[in-house]
Order: structure tokens, then C-alpha cells, then sequence
């Protein structure tokens, strides 16, 4: 525990962690203030030609929840990885975790810290951020009418917390990997770009095989996957992250700190 | 205290050699840091001493050898004497964005210490004022005053300095000087490595030179320094007085105006003179300054590690 107070402390009070958590809360709430203006708008325009004040059909709630899940998660991831990758690498870049670790030679311990409060933040910023969008659209189907069955929202919640907890692992394992913030950005930029290739190339070669970043889509809610589970489809999003922060862990260890 | 912290020495290593690549920065170094006093670890530019130290803290493994701080073996027991321990390595680096309070308030939470300490350590170190601007606006000698502030967060009995005195004005040496001595009269240990040979001299009980990465010269300072001392004599007859004295086994260097006797004895010289029916017109002792005869050392040290005829008693 007294390892793990001042990592959290040291994430959540950098100037980096707090701005792009604020920008991409105010994205997410510029998406919602479009949603609720679009489906009210609907609801009141299809309810004229039905001769009614609004038409209670335009908008169900488990329809429209993994979208904005999905949308939660994948900005939510971005922030997460930003903030985390930064978090890691300019400790190595500014050589303050030479000093750190001068006085807490515990090398395991440290970074099970690290990895310990990149976890709680992401976890606790994921919640509110997929939380209050998800809360948002339940009022917004509230006050049209709409259905406000949850379907499999629950799942979608719970997957995009858990992208956006995935997110802030990555950066970290690749702050701590490659030693900068730009390099563990670059090498986001990269693995994005290669992602996208891999997910065209089995259409372009005549398979039906779905790529990584398919799966990791489906995990969100976002497409299909032909024959993948959600269970699948977390595997192969979530199992390359936990290898790196594996791979990450046992550099950390070893690695001679200059 | 361990059964194995009873030896005479805060900090040992033995045989140590690490290489970067091919690159060899030690070699089969030995070094003994006595449980007090001040111990000056003296070398030029890339010469083993930051390594050294840092490998002292595991922050880089060694390839062979063995290092023992308080007599636990480093780094498998360093957890167990870390908190005995106070060091900072090379250029002082913290968080560029927190102040340096917080900076200082992280590493005690992390330490266990009480936050109550931040703000005496700040005082000793004359940062109170300061202690609310970020680290990164820091002047070098105000970084320099906050790394000292950490090593002094627990209370340490080994205290490692690595050029602690960069950056600082005079008053800050001296300020930097007199705590170092005042650590070392409350019974710790300070290894000090230093090129500003100037700032530390009169402080300094013990010296350990590096060159090279491995060991050239240990000892204490009052050892060391005798051994280089010089006698000026002008004197009428300096072919006669070279005779006189070299008969007498002193070695002698014939300069153009003077001789230079090797030895810290005028009164020895002047009596052989004297008796050999020579009066010098001149006759004074010259005592170099640790950096003539540190700069004097390592010139002439041999190229490789090997055994000194000379070790801290």
C-alpha cells in the first residue's frame, strides 16, 4: 500500500492524466447532447405524422447501447493509453525512476504498483465514462418512450470498462518498454496502422478468417464476428496485453537503469 | 543489527567488473568505505564512479564480484539495509511537473516516512521557499540542494553523494561541505565522488582514486598527501647540495633555479645540509593540493587492476 499511494497519486495528478480524461469526457458528452438532440428530435417528427406528441418506437434502449459502449470504450481506451503511456515512459526518459528506485530497490513490488494504481484509475475512469454515457441513453429512452430493457448493455458495459482498463496495460507495458511517451505513441500510431492492414488482408486473400482488430472490435459491440463469442473475442483482445505487461514486468526487473 | 554488521566497513566491493557491450566500465574493482567519516571517491570522466555507485543501489548488475553494503550481500539483501542507506546518482532527477515538496512527499510515502520529515529536510537544505515551484523551473544548484534533501529523508548511516556540489554557489559548497562533515562527526558514512577536489579536501578522512574502472589508490588522506609533499631549497652550491643529499638518500630533482627535495621534512634537509657545510638561502615546504596529487596519480597509475602496496589500515 505504501508503494501503491503515491503511483496513484503520481497518475491521477499529472497534467497529461487530467486533461485528456477532461477532453475526451467532453467529446463523449458533445456525442450524447447529439444523440438525445437527434432521437428527441425523431421521436417529436414521427410522432406528428402519427398524430401523437412523440412516437414511442424511435429509440430502445438495448438497441442503441453498444453503439455508445463501444463509442465509450474506444475513446475511453485512448485516453487510458495516452495518460498510462506517459505515466511510464517519462519516468524513464526524465531519470526520475533511477531515483526511485535508489530508495525502493524492490523492482517487483514497484511495478506491481505501477500496474496496481494504472488499473484502478483506468477501471475508476472507465466506469464513469461508460457509466454516465450508458445513463444518459437509459433518460434519453426514458423520456421518448422507448423500450429501456437492457438486453445485453450489461456486456457491452462491462466489456468497454474492461477495453478501457486494456488500454491503460498497453500503454503502460509499452511506456515501460520502449522508455519515452513518444515512442510508446509512435508505437500506438504503428500498431493501429498494422491492425487495420491485417484486418483487410484476409478479405483481400479470400479468407474468412476475422484479424485481431475484428475481434477486438466484436468485444466492444461493434460488427460481428461470424462464429466468435464474446468470450473469443475478449481472448484475443485482452491475452497480446497481458503478455506484453508480462514482457514488461520482466524488463522492469532486469533492465540496468542509467 | 545483523550478525554480519559487525565489520569495520559501511560499504565493500570486491573483484567488481561490469561491461556495457564490449565496452568494460569496471574492472575487478575493489573499494572499502569505513562506517565513518568521509570518504572521497575520486576519479576522472568515465572512470567507474557513477557505475559504481550505481551498482552499490542495484540499478545496474554487475558482471562479476561481489558487493556488500553493512555486510548484506547487494543487491539480493539490499531491501534489508536500503533504509540505512541515503544516495543520489549522477545528476539529481525527480518529477519535472510536481514541485519539490511533492517531490520529496511522494518518496516518503513510498519510504515510509512521516510527512513532518519533507519539511525539515527542505529547511536544512535552505528550500522552504522554493519548495512550491516545480522541479523542472529548478536551477541546477536548487536540484542539487532537493537530491541531498532526499538522501537525507530516513535518517541514513551510509550516505552516497555523487557530485553533490555541481551547480552550487560558494556559500552552498560550503553549506554542502559542512553537512557532509557534520554526517560524518555524528557517527555515518559519506562517500562522496567528486571532481571538485577543491570544494571536499579538508573534510575528507579516506580516499579511494579510480581510473579506468578499477583501483589505483586508497587510503588515508594524510597518507596520500605526505607522500607527494615537496621541500624548496635555493641554495649558492646546488651541485654540491644535490650530492649532499642524495649521499643522505634523499630524492632530489634539480630545477633551474631550486632544488625540490621529495619529503615533508625542511628540518631533516636543512641539518644534512648544515652538516655537509652547505646554508641554503631558501628553504620551504610545499604541500600539494589533493588535486596535484590526485591529477599526479593518475598519470602515472598502471593500466590495469593490480594489488596496492597500500590499503585503508
Amino acid at each position: 500500500m505504501h508503494l501503491f499511494r503515491p503511483e496513484l497519486i503520481r497518475l491521477t495528478t499529472r497534467r497529461i492524466s487530467w486533461i485528456s480524461a477532461a477532453v475526451a469526457g467532453l467529446l463523449l458528452i458533445a456525442i450524447n447532447a447529439g444523440t438525445w438532440s437527434t432521437v428527441q428530435h425523431a421521436a417529436r417528427t414521427m410522432g406528428r405524422y402519427a398524430g401523437e406528441r412523440r412516437y414511442a418506437g424511435v429509440f430502445a434502449f438495448a438497441e442503441n447501447a453498444g453503439s455508445m459502449a463501444a463509442v465509450a470504450g474506444l475513446l475511453g481506451a485512448t485516453v487510458a493509453y495516452i495518460a498510462a503511456a506517459a505515466y511510464q515512459g517519462s519516468e524513464s526518459s526524465s531519470g526520475a525512476l533511477g531515483t526511485w528506485l535508489s530508495f525502493v530497490p524492490e523492482r517487483a513490488r514497484v511495478y506491481a504498483a505501477k500496474l496496481g494504481a494504472v488499473t484502478l484509475a483506468a477501471a475508476a475512469y472507465g466506469t464513469l465514462l461508460v457509466g454516465g454515457s450508458l445513463g444518459s441513453m437509459l433518460i434519453l429512452t426514458l423520456s421518448v418512450g422507448g423500450n429501456p430493457a437492457p438486453g445485453r448493455a450489461p456486456l457491452y458495459a462491462v466489456n468497454a470498462v474492461l477495453y478501457i482498463v486494456a488500454g491503460a496495460l498497453l500503454g503502460s507495458a509499452l511506456g515501460t518498454l520502449l522508455r519515452s511517451t513518444l515512442g510508446a505513441l509512435g508505437a500506438a500510431i504503428g500498431l493501429l496502422v498494422l491492425s487495420v492492414v491485417l484486418s483487410i488482408l484476409p478479405g483481400m486473400l479470400g479468407l474468412r478468417t476475422p484479424a485481431l482488430l475484428t475481434y477486438s472490435l466484436a468485444f466492444l459491440g461493434i460488427g460481428d464476428v461470424v462464429g466468435a463469442r464474446s468470450a473469443a473475442a475478449g481472448v484475443v483482445t485482452l491475452l497480446p496485453v497481458a503478455v506484453l505487461v508480462a514482457v514488461a514486468a520482466v524488463v522492469f526487473c532486469r533492465r540496468d537503469v542509467d | 543489527m545483523s550478525e554480519t554488521d559487525t565489520g569495520p566497513w559501511a560499504l565493500e566491493m570486491s573483484g567488481v567488473s561490469k561491461h556495457f557491450g564490449r565496452a568494460p566500465a569496471l574492472d575487478r574493482l575493489d573499494l572499502r568505505v569505513p562506517r565513518t567519516g568521509v570518504h572521497g571517491f575520486l576519479g576522472p570522466n568515465g572512470s567507474g564512479k557513477s557505475t559504481s555507485i550505481r551498482a552499490m543501489l542495484g540499478l545496474v548488475r554487475v558482471n562479476a564480484g561481489a558487493i556488500r553494503i553493512f555486510g548484506r550481500p547487494v543487491p539480493a539483501a539490499l531491501p534489508e539495509v536500503i533504509n540505512r542507506v541515503g544516495a543520489i546518482v549522477e545528476r539529481p532527477r525527480f518529477y519535472p511537473e510536481f514541485s519539490g515538496r511533492k517531490n520529496l512527499r511522494l518518496l516518503a510515502l513510498a519510504i515510509r516516512v512521516p510527512a513532518t520529515t519533507v519539511d525539515r529536510v527542505l529547511d536544512l537544505v535552505g528550500l522552504t521557499g522554493s519548495a512550491r515551484q516545480r522541479f523542472g523551473t529548478y536551477s541546477l544548484g536548487m536540484k542539487q540542494r532537493l537530491a541531498i534533501a532526499a538522501t537525507l529523508l530516513r535518517d541514513p548511516d551510509l550516505v552516497i553523494l555523487d557530485e553533490p556540489t555541481n551547480g552550487l554557489d560558494p556559500e552552498g559548497i560550503r553549506d554542502t561541505r559542512e553537512m557532509m562533515r557534520g554526517l560524518a562527526d555524528m557517527g555515518k558514512a559519506v562517500l562522496v565522488s567528486t571532481h571538485h577536489l577543491g570544494a571536499v579536501e579538508e573534510i575528507l578522512d579516506t580516499v579511494s582514486v579510480i581510473k579506468d574502472g578499477h583501483l589505483v589508490a586508497e587510503g588515508r588522506l594524510t597518507d596520500i598527501l605526505p607522500a607527494r609533499a615537496r621541500v624548496r631549497v635555493r641554495i649558492g652550491a646546488p651541485s654540491a647540495a644535490l650530492a649532499a643529499l642524495r649521499h643522505r638518500g634523499w630524492q632530489v630533482t634539480s630545477l633551474p633555479d631550486h632544488l625540490e627535495v621529495h619529503g615533508d621534512r625542511p628540518d631533516l634537509i636543512n641539518r644534512h645540509l648544515t652538516e655537509a657545510g652547505l646554508w641554503p638561502d631558501e628553504i620551504s615546504l610545499s604541500r600539494p593540493s589533493l588535486e596535484e596529487a590526485y591529477v599526479r596519480l593518475i598519470e602515472t597509475a598502471p593500466p590495469a587492476a593490480a594489488p596496492l602496496p597500500q590499503r585503508i589500515a
